[in-house]
């Protein structure tokens, strides 16, 4: 004969219910001879075949593939801007040098050698941005789904070694002939809103080209 | 054996995005899902399984690998950004749901699965937390307990309570769909 109480055996009974197993042999003789508990019992098993239903119903749900993409293209953003550091103080040597350039290329009366019209505009932000083109046309592939830059808003671009894997995980598709190098490094400059994160990319270097 | 998450997270502090990727492939459907049956909304639940990814890479995370496991922390991030999600959008999760208001309602099949699941949102917020937890996204009493922040006993005492709740509340639809419905 069980000691056990209604409030012993509905704690039992729920668990049972909840694993989708049935009365123990005990229980079983409890339900019979119990109302409430009978009710109890067939309540949870009801219920839990509802609930089932219900998980179901969610199964196999997730995001969308576009949030997984925005979630690898800020992290991205992240990862150039914690570069930032050793870059702030690159600007004086870096100008210094081009200044020399500049210097030494005018006193030679030489032509000045083209410097790309993308990276020189940059404060134009990307709308004009080109798509994937060859020759004289190539330029600036925009991030999809980046924030547009705002009026006024600087940019500024940092040259960085990417590899296709990287390209796609921004959002960026490449031309099926350079889908196959994946995981070739080539060079890119990255444009950079203010906030640090990438805008527009553009390929500087292929290793097959 | 698989990567720990854990594992995951630290790589991904390192700037490695292949951890990151996945991280993501094996929580993301799961904190989905979690905040769809929770906020019973497709476009919240999609914003909130993204936000909870993207502070977790951001450089002052808040994620401590002797507090807890990063599976319970990313679900304890979720519920309460969906909490904070759903007052932004001028309704109390404990509010009453109506029966049109998300994804989850256009997949359920039955009428009495589609008044269970307004049931659950309609619980008071433990509650409803040690159902969605336990019974729909099938957690541990212990990871619930992780979760939510409070001892394994009160889960259990809760899970219990709430399920008295719904069953009534089933009962109830089964005698008077239309007053129960809604």
């Amino acid at each position: 004969m069980s000691t056990k109480d209604c409030r012993q055996w509905q704690d039992e009974l729920v668990e049972r219910a909840r694993r989708g197993a049935g009365p123990s042999r005990s229980l079983r003789a409890h339900v019979s001879e119990c109302a409430r508990c009978e009710e109890q019992w067939e309540a949870e098993r009801t219920l839990n075949e509802e609930l089932r239903k219900l998980r179901m119903a969610s199964e196999g749900q997730r995001s969308g593939d576009v949030w997984r993409r925005r979630l690898m293209a800020e992290f991205a953003g992240l990862e150039l801007s914690s570069s930032r550091p050793l870059l702030r103080w690159a600007w004086i040597p870096a100008s210094a040098a081009l200044l020399v350039a500049a210097s030494v290329q005018i006193w030679l009366g030489m032509p000045a050698r083209d410097v790309p019209a993308k990276v020189a505009a940059q404060s134009e932000g990307v709308a004009s941005a080109v798509s994937f083109g060859t020759g004289e046309d190539s330029g600036f592939i925009p991030v999809p789904y980046a924030l547009p830059l705002a009026t006024g808003e600087s940019v500024r671009v940092v040259r960085r070694e990417l590899n296709g894997a990287e390209l796609v995980r921004m959002g960026i598709d490449l031309p099926g002939a350079f889908a196959a190098d994946l995981a070739d490094d080539f060079e890119a400059d990255v444009m950079l809103g203010e906030d640090d994160l990438p805008r527009a990319v553009q390929l500087v270097s292929y290793p097959e080209l | 054996m698989d990567t720990s998450d854990e594992e995951l997270y630290r790589r991904i502090r390192k700037g490695d995005r292949q951890a990151l990727a996945e991280l993501y492939e094996r929580r993301e459907p799961a904190l989905y899902r979690y905040a769809l049956q929770l906020s019973g909304n497709q476009a919240i639940a999609e914003e909130v399984a993204h936000e909870a990814f993207l502070q977790l890479i951001q450089p002052d995370a808040r994620y401590d690998a002797h507090r807890g496991s990063l599976q319970a922390y990313l679900y304890g991030t979720v519920r309460n950004l969906t909490r904070v999600a759903y007052r932004a959008r001028g309704a109390g999760i404990s509010g009453e749901a109506s029966v049109d208001d998300g994804v989850v309602q256009a997949l359920i099949d039955g009428e009495t699965t589609r008044a269970l699941s307004i049931a659950v949102r309609n619980l008071p917020s433990g509650y409803r937390d040690a159902v969605v937890l336990c019974d729909l996204e099938e957690r541990s009493y212990e990871d619930a307990a992780k979760v939510v922040g409070c001892p394994v006993g009160t889960i259990r005492s809760r899970l219990y309570r709430a399920r008295r709740l719904l069953a009534a509340k089933l009962k109830q639809y089964r005698l008077t769909p239309e007053k129960v419905a809604r």
